[in-house]
This record gives structure tokens, sequence and C-alpha cells, in this order.
């Protein structure tokens, strides 16, 4: 910096014949503004200049923390400046040169100089690695140990031993985070597990229900003609509730039409019917094939992963289902026609689960879906039943047993889809095709208990052999970060 | 060449600036440009007493001329500053009528210098 045009020339080609880059200014204030906007190595300062001196600029530059660290050279004549040469230095000048020089001094100044800067960047380095160091030692005191979170990668490259702590931290991080990972999946597996027990006793009263219902002489469409209106009521009064009402596309009606098909129609008129001729028991060990078939459609789409240890599940729960049809076709003691029918009610079902994971429309919500699907089923039965006949009233006298049934069977469903979607959206597809077999243990539990039905000692194997199956298919991960409670906090306890 | 140049100063400044020749006639050139800027700057601070911009400009044309070798009038440019600095007015504006005379004086004899000469 200098006011005087032949002295920046001059000392600009000085500077540039030693091999450096060099950039003028024509005043202190012009010099400082370039400081704040380019990284320079070292300042040549002249001291006498007209405006801000060279001790304003001094002054400004040791006060900014974001350059006062850049060595600054006096530039002054010797003969009566002496005095003004110390009043720099004493403002944190780093050296002086005398005007005129010779090329040796103004090397051996720079250089001094640069030294001194590279020296200063390095510490400011080291200083900025401690700072990341201290943040990554915060986040792990709050709890956080993914080592991505702690961004210390390139850090703990590093052969220093700073890198060393990097990596120490890194590695003890990555150890505490892939422990609580594992305590974490336990936790959701257990409470995964509890709902597919939950939604496997309330559905598996669906075989026992059917079989009392049907044995009350109701009709399978009469019924649907009942309970359908019931599940569509509560569903609609959820979306009240919640005020989101599905939007009416033909995209939204379409799907909801071809659910209404294949799980209030067929459902109930395959599990309706088959269930004059099958018990409930055997048709709820029936059910544990839709596991199977839920696995391989989600395989085969790629929706969920395969693994060697889910596939083992999967045939293991279903070598438990064979194992029962293989008793009952052997034994006689079933019409195998029916048996062969009821084996397309784990079909639906898993076609159900597959249309609600991979073919559901975008902004078609859980409870809207249902609600939808509801209606179109009653619009598709109404007419239907009437035409057939097959209509039927609730008096008094068939209230206490078929009413009490109807409303239990339109609990059933309604609870099974509010805890189904629950469970798919935790722990996805292939967890949820669990519920096949606590619904087929809960089936042949309530069979027993309300239908008084028995089953052979093989089938009881069956039940074990199916249990492992279930054991094996572990749910899916949901990819969330862990923070973890800590117990104790080393600053706050100063 | 001229008697009113220390050559040994001109050739230090030719080695100070790297020993090209383009370069030290770039600076000459400059120095030829600028320095009647100084006078002017000078007499018109001289015109409203404006003792502390004499002495910048004084300052500038001493260093100026020390470079260049132009002894007397780095020696009239020094006297000038201290001159300012010690609120001699009068003696500030009898030395600037000498450093005009200097000045031309120097600049003439520069025009004269070129690099290749100094080797």
């Amino acid at each position: 910096m200098d006011d005087n045009p032949v002295m920046r020339m001059k000392m600009r080609k000085a500077v540039e014949a030693l091999g450096h880059t060099a950039k003028v200014a024509k005043d202190g204030e012009a010099g400082l503004q370039a400081m704040t906007t380019e990284a320079f190595d070292a300042v040549l300062l002249d001291i006498v200049m007209p405006g801000l001196d060279g001790f304003d600029v001094l002054q400004r530059l040791k006060s900014d923390p974001d350059i006062s660290h850049i060595p600054v050279i006096v530039v002054s004549a010797l003969d009566d400046e002496i005095e003004s040469v110390v009043r720099a230095i004493e403002l944190g000048a780093e050296d002086f040169l005398p005007k005129e020089f010779e090329p040796v001094l103004l090397r051996a100044r720079l250089d001094a100089s640069l030294a001194k800067k590279r020296f200063r960047d390095q510490e400011l380095e080291y200083f900025a690695r401690i700072d990341r160091l201290t943040e990554a030692a915060e986040v792990l005191e709050s709890g956080r140990f993914n080592p991505k979170t702690l961004g210390l990668d390139d850090l703990a490259s590093r052969k220093d031993p700073l890198g060393r702590l990097a990596t120490v931290f890194t590695g003890i991080a990555s150890e505490i985070y892939q422990r609580e990972l594992k305590l974490k999946q336990t936790i959701d597996t257990l409470r995964g597990s509890l709902w597919v027990i939950a939604i496997g006793i309330v559905y598996g009263l669906t075989p026992s229900l059917s079989r009392i219902v049907m044995s009350d002489g109701a009709t399978p469409l009469g019924l649907m003609l009942w309970v359908t209106p019931i599940i569509g009521g509560v569903f609609v009064g959820i979306a009240v509730r919640n005020g989101s009402f599905p939007p009416l596309t033909i995209k939204n009606l379409a799907f909801s039409m071809a659910w209404a098909i294949n799980s209030v129609i067929l459902l109930r008129l395959v599990m309706l019917s088959s269930s004059q001729h099958v018990e409930a028991a055997i048709l709820s060990l029936v059910l544990t094939l839709q596991g199977f078939m839920v696995f391989g459609f989600s395989a085969a789409m790629g929706t969920d992963s395969a693994t060697p240890r889910r596939l083992m599940g999967l045939l293991v729960g279903l070598f438990g289902v064979g194992l029962v049809l293989w008793t009952q076709i052997e034994g006689g003691s079933t019409n195998t026609m029916w048996l062969l029918i009821a084996l397309l009610v784990p079909l639906i079902l898993a076609i159900e689960v597959m249309m609600m994971a991979g073919f559901r429309p975008k902004g078609l919500d859980d409870i809207g879906a249902v609600e939808m699907m509801q209606c179109c089923a009653l619009v598709l039965v109404a007419p239907w039943a009437f035409i057939e006949g097959q209509t039927f009233a609730i008096t008094t006298e068939n209230a206490g047993s078929l009413g009490v049934v109807i409303v239990l069977m339109a609990g059933v469903t309604i609870g099974s889809y509010l805890m189904g979607f629950h469970l798919i959206r935790t722990a996805g597809a292939v967890f949820y095709s669990q519920t096949a077999y606590t619904m087929t243990i809960a089936g042949v539990v309530w069979g027993v208990l309300i239908l008084n039905e028995a089953l052979s000692p093989m089938a009881w194997i069956a039940f074990a052999v199916i249990v492992v199956g279930m054991y094996l298919v572990e749910p899916k991960s949901d990819g969330k970060e862990i923070v973890i409670e800590r117990k104790f906090s080393s600053h706050k306890d100063v | 060449m001229s008697d009113l140049l220390d050559l040994d100063a001109l050739k230090r400044l030719l080695d100070v600036i790297g020993g090209e020749a383009e370069d030290f006639d770039e600076l000459r050139d400059e120095f030829i440009e600028t320095s009647p800027d100084l006078i002017e700057t000078l007499q018109q601070a001289a015109a409203h007493t404006d003792l502390d911009a004499m002495r910048v400009a004084s300052h500038s044309l001493k260093g100026n001329a020390r470079d260049f070798g132009a002894t007397a009038l780095a020696e009239l440019s020094a006297a000038l500053e201290t001159a300012c600095k010690s609120g001699d007015v009068d003696g500030a504006i009898q030395l600037l009528s000498q450093v005009t005379e200097a000045e031309k004086a120097a600049r003439h004899a520069l025009l004269s210098i070129e690099a290749s000469n100094l080797g």
C-alpha cells in the first residue's frame, strides 16, 4: 500500500522479481478493502500517506480478527523516520524495510514474514481440527453415535496425533452405534411381534364367526349387506373426525372397486361358503399360506429384501401348513374340494396386502382407502343380494345371536385394518405377513374354545413348526437415526 | 548522461526491480509522468498554506528522487519535508521554488537515461 505511483510500481516489480505475485493499493482504504476480499500472505505498508496513514491502517488491520494474522512489513525512509518505525512495530508490524533497499534485504524480510505466516496458518488449521474434534465430542455427548454424524472421516485418515484421536472417536462411536442399533432392532421386533399377536387374536375370530353365522341361517350376500355399512360407517366417521376425504378420481375409484371385489366380495364368499364345510381350526391353519404368498410377491417386486433367513422362515411355515393339509386329506375328515376352495382365502389376503403396498394410488390414505372400498362393496353387493333374494332381517329373536355376531365380524375387520395399517407402516409387508401365523394359531384356539373343535397331535406339531418360521422372519429396518439418552454429562457436573 | 544523476543509485534500482530494461524504462516513464503532478500538488498546497499536504508530497518526491539518484532534488525535497514538519511556512515556500527547478532538471536528465546504458 502506497499513495506514490512510482513507489507502488517499484515495489510491485521488486516483489515479482523474487517470484511472488503482488497486488498494489493506492491508499489505506483500498488496501484494507482488498484484504477482506482476497487472501494475502504479507503486506508492504507505506507510513506517510494522505487520508489513512500507515499507523491508521495498522490499527484497523490488527483489530480485524480475519486479517490480523497477516504479517505487515513497514516500508520507511530511515533518515528521519526511525521513531515512526518503532511506533509501527509497537502497533503490530512484523518488520521494516528501508525505502532504498538491496534485493537480498527484501528477499530476507519477505521470506521471514512468509515463514511466520505459514506457521500461523498451520496453527490455525490445527485449532480448526481441534474445534471439529470438540464439536464431534459434543455430538457424542448429546447421544448421537452415528459415525456419519461426527463427520470426522477426513481427519481420521491423517497420520498425526489428531488423526489418531479422530480414529478413536469414530471407532468408539461406531461400536456403540452398532450395539444400540441391534438393541433398537430387538425392541422393534418385540413391539412388532406384539402387534402381530394382537392382529392374529382379533382376525383369528373370523373363521369361527363365519362358521357360527352360517349355521345361524345367514346368507353370504345378506351378511355382507349388514357388515359392510357398519365398517364403512366407522371409517367415514374416522375420516370426518380427521377432516380428510379421499379425492373422487377415476384412479381412486378403480382401485377401490378392485379392492372391494377382492377383499370384501370374494373373501367373504369363499370364507363363508367354505366355513360351512371346513372346520374353523383347519381354515385357520390354511391361512398361514398368505405369508408365503406375500413374501413371494414382495421378493418378485423388490419391495422387501429376500434374505436366506427370511426365505427359510417362510418355507418352514409353509411346511407346517402342508403337514396340516396332508393329515386332513389323508384322514378323510374334510371334503377335499372345499379344502382346496379354502386355499383361495390366503391367496385373496395376500393379493390385498400387495395391492395396498404396491398399487395404491398416491393421495389415497389408509382410512380414505377403506372408506371408499367399503362404499364400492356396498354398491356392488346391495343389488346382487336383493336379486338373489339373500337379504334377511335382524329381529328381536335373532338379535342376540346373529346381531351380535354381525357386529363382532364388523369389529374384527375394523380392528384388523387399523392395526394392520400401523404394522405395515412401521415394520413392512413381510413382517406383517407373519400375522398369517398368529391368525392361524388364534383361529385354532378360538375354534377349540368357541366351537369345541379338536385337533390331531400332528396339527399341534405343525403349530410349533409355524412358530419357528415366524421367528426366522425379521422386520425391515426403519432407517431412523438413533438418539441415546445419556446418563452422564462431563460439563454439566462442573 | 548527466552529472545530476547518481548512476550507482540507478543501477541499484535496476537491480531491485529484477534487472529487466523494459521494467526500468517503464518505471522511469512513470517518474517522468507523475513528478510534475507532485510539483502541482505542492504548489496548490502552498497557495493554501497546507503544510501537511506539502509534507506528504515532498516525502513522495524525496523517495522517488533517491531511487532515481537525483541527489539534489532528494536533498531539497527532504529539506522541504523537514520545513513542513516544523511548521516553517516561509522556509517551505522558499524551498518550493528550488525544488521545482531541481525536479525539472532531474526529469530532463532522466529523459536521456535508458536501462541499456546502465549496464
